[in-house]
């Protein structure tokens, strides 16, 4: 399983890419990519990611953690560096 | 020099006094992640020290920035947030919202920092012509 993190706001033209993807491997959102959350144009097909994160560190620096789906796991620094060392190959996505 | 009307943007240029000009400042990226919104409010701060009047529009993820509950601490950055509850202090008292982001965002369940005027987009890209400047750090 590969670890894919975004760190920049999603583009509607990436999703499809990441759709794909999504359906086997973990996503990680981190910075203005959790932002995207917020955004109807792409919370809906985000939380329906089976294996979606949050960075739980940016979330609560930008504000917005309470405001999130709470079934969306929010991962700590370190849990993210441990999912990186078990992942087969760890892809930042922009 | 009179207060604009309730849901408007004042003609900045009708300011009685003749040496200021008018500048809006747009501010459309998230806080602690990059410089941009901190130099931003930096420059509208300065501005307005020197007379000048400044309005502030809270674009896109710019509107996190008004967010009461971020933390600068988590990116190790100084809270330039903070100053935007003494933003009255420095005569800027134009602060904008667009209505599309406060609903897109869900601004309302959320606690401020300050209570921003909401306009219609078409109504803000309207009043540029009103601004001797338009400011937009990338």
């Amino acid at each position: 399983m590969m670890l894919i993190h975004c760190h920049l706001p999603l583009k509607s033209q990436n999703m499809q890419i990441l759709d794909l993807l999504a359906a086997r491997h973990y996503i990680l959102l981190r910075e203005q990519a959790i932002l995207s959350l917020l955004d109807p144009d792409f919370s809906v097909k985000l939380e329906a990611y089976k294996n979606l994160l949050i960075l739980k560190n940016d979330a609560e620096g930008l504000g917005v953690s309470k405001q999130l789906n709470s079934e969306i796991p929010q991962i700590t620094d370190g849990e993210f560096v441990e999912l990186c060392l078990i992942s087969d190959k760890t892809i930042g996505w922009s | 020099m009179t207060d604009p009307a309730p849901g408007t943007i004042s003609n900045s240029t009708s300011s009685s006094n003749s040496t200021s000009i008018s500048v809006m400042i747009i501010i459309d990226k998230a806080p602690f992640l990059g410089s941009n919104a901190a130099e931003s409010l930096d420059a509208a701060i300065a501005l307005a020290s020197f007379g000048q009047k400044v309005t502030l529009w809270f674009s896109q993820e710019g509107v996190f920035n008004l967010l009461k509950g971020n933390q600068a601490n988590k990116f190790n950055q100084l809270d330039h947030c903070a100053t935007i509850e003494g933003l009255e202090y420095f005569d800027i008292e134009q602060v904008v919202v667009t209505s599309e982001d406060w609903d897109k965002y869900q601004l309302a369940q959320t606690p401020l920092r300050l209570e921003p005027t909401l306009l219609d987009s078409a109504k803000v890209v309207d009043s540029f012509k009103h601004y001797h400047q338009i400011l937009r750090f990338s």
